[in-house]
């Protein structure tokens, strides 16, 4: 596994398990799945990086661009959740990779 | 302009209209019987009431076709609302994103998403419904704190506008406040409608 | 769904809402107030699309599709009309391209006259009833787009002249032709004429 997917799977796992996150944004590849349920998922790209998450890198030593988008729980505060959410990911790249810059959006796409 | 009552001589060419015996023209006879205007003529001669009963013939036998505004039988509106929603939700237009906090921290809500927040805040002012929510926000101060422009739909029996305005206002800043903890500046209330009430909401169709 | 206290407003809180109000809700971004009027007007639509081309199947793919069509241009909708008349237009028309693309035009106007009913003496009323109904599905096919769509909303729906020259886009005048030759068309077909 590249150390962009190993970051992209753990920085997905460390944001689900905010308290007051619903889920991470699904991606236009799966809500057309589920638009067209009879198929199965394709096991290939299901564990492609979920749409809700982006990892990009300009050059091999720039700063990491991450775009995360959230969908969070009515019961809870949308800004409390998204700082939350913020904090998950800055814990989630010093334990990853501790030296490396990055730039964090994060973005609530829908409340349920 | 509809054309006079009184026909040329001869139908024109390629029209499949038809010359009736009396010299009347077979759409101008149905046309005065559309619109109620048949004369002295046309209610004794029996080549027009001929006419006349035949296309009253042909309205009695499509009755069965058709079911005024009724769905046809074994209909599931359900299921069709399933599938256009499923397209709709590929392409849906949540607007602009909103900062959270300051703009430089990277933190944002987008526009329909907390649009629908602050709409359910009115609501709890009884009796007021909010239609259009548009937010944007000032980024001229840093702070990035929202201006909210929004049009309700006031009860008819309403006796203060302007301070059914102000408790709406107050429910809007406290959802945007402890629901979404987005900061907010201004909120603009447009009345956009008096409506009736009758209690609670429950009209089910329109006008 | 979890968590419908305050914040959202699930489909159900806007069940009851009229739709002016779910309309420029929806053309602001807010998908559920559209699928409550879809919902709503679902049933109608079908209905009309089903007189318009006899086949419910193919009417509520296009009721679908104009349902579709109505998400993507309600930024653009300014409230002219009512939701409704709005809907009710597209769907008009979707059936309209249905109904040409099922015929060539060319050929529509030389179709020849259709036979006369064969069933003069009928055992029973239901049976004539159900007959005529089929007879009449029949002579429906004999029309063009145009002369079909113009006949079924007069005649089935009950609009006016004007109304129906506004849905279909042509005047006044050439609706009248139209459903002047869906009428005598069909008086023929019914067997009823001379």
């Amino acid at each position: 596994m590249t150390q962009h997917a190993a970051l992209t799977e753990a920085l997905a796992e460390a944001v689900r398990q905010v308290p007051g996150v619903a889920f991470l944004k699904p991606g236009v590849a799966q809500r057309l799945r589920a638009a067209v349920s009879d198929t199965g998922d394709s096991g290939a790209d299901s564990k492609a990086s979920p749409a809700g998450l982006r990892i990009s890198r300009s050059d091999g030593n720039g700063p990491w661009k991450i775009e995360i988008q959230i969908v969070t729980l009515a019961e809870a505060r949308a800004l409390d959740v998204t700082r939350a959410a913020r904090r998950a990911v800055d814990t989630c790249l010093e334990a990853m990779v501790p030296s490396a810059a990055a730039r964090i959006t994060i973005t609530v796409t829908g409340i349920v | 302009m509809t054309t006079g009552t009184h026909p040329p001589a001869a139908p024109p060419p390629d029209s499949d209209d038809e010359l009736l015996p009396c010299g009347r023209l077979l759409s101008q006879v149905w046309a005065a019987w559309e619109d109620a205007v048949t004369d002295d003529h046309q209610r004794t001669c029996s080549h027009c009431r001929q006419a006349i009963g035949e296309l009253e013939a042909l309205r009695t036998s499509v009755r069965d076709l058709s079911h005024g505004t009724e769905a046809p039988d074994g209909f599931a509106a359900g299921a069709l609302a399933h599938r256009v929603m499923d397209v709709v939700r590929l392409e849906l237009r949540p607007g602009k994103p909103l900062p959270l906090g300051a703009p430089d921290d990277g933190m944002w809500i987008m526009e329909s998403v907390a649009a629908r927040t602050l709409r359910a805040a009115a609501s709890r002012v009884p009796g007021v419904q909010a239609s259009s929510c548009r937010i944007g926000y000032d980024d001229a101060d840093g702070t990035g704190r929202a201006t909210v422009s929004l049009g309700i739909q006031a009860p008819l029996s309403s006796t203060d506008l302007a301070e059914l305005a102000e408790n709406v206002r107050g429910q809007v800043e406290v959802a945007a406040d402890q629901h979404l903890g987005l900061g907010i500046a201004r909120v603009d209330i447009r009345v956009t409608d008096l409506v009736d009430v009758p209690g609670s909401t429950e009209e089910g169709h329109e006008r | 769904m979890a968590g419908d206290r305050t914040s959202t407003a699930p489909p159900d809180t806007q069940a009851g809402l009229d739709d002016a109000l779910l309309t420029v809700r929806a053309a602001e971004g807010d998908e559920e107030a559209f699928a409550v009027l879809v919902r709503r007007h679902a049933g109608a639509l079908v209905g009309l699309a089903t007189r318009l081309l006899g086949n419910q199947v193919e009417a509520e793919d296009a009721v679908q599709d104009a349902f579709i069509s109505a998400w993507r241009r309600l930024p653009e909708f300014r409230g002219q009309s009512s939701f409704g008349t709005w809907i009710y237009r597209i769907v008009t028309n979707r059936c309209l391209n249905v109904l040409r693309a099922r015929k060539p035009q060319a050929a529509l106007d030389t179709a020849p006259e259709p036979a006369a009913p064969e069933h003069t003496v009928a055992p029973d009323r239901i049976t004539e009833a159900r007959a005529a109904v089929g007879d009449m599905r029949q002579a429906l096919d004999g029309l063009s787009a145009e002369q079909r769509a113009c006949w079924v909303l007069r005649e089935l729906d009950g609009q006016s002249y004007e109304s129906i020259a506004d849905t279909v886009g042509i005047s006044q005048q050439a609706v009248r032709a139209r459903v002047f030759r869906a009428r005598r068309h069909l008086t023929n077909a019914m067997g009823a004429w001379r």
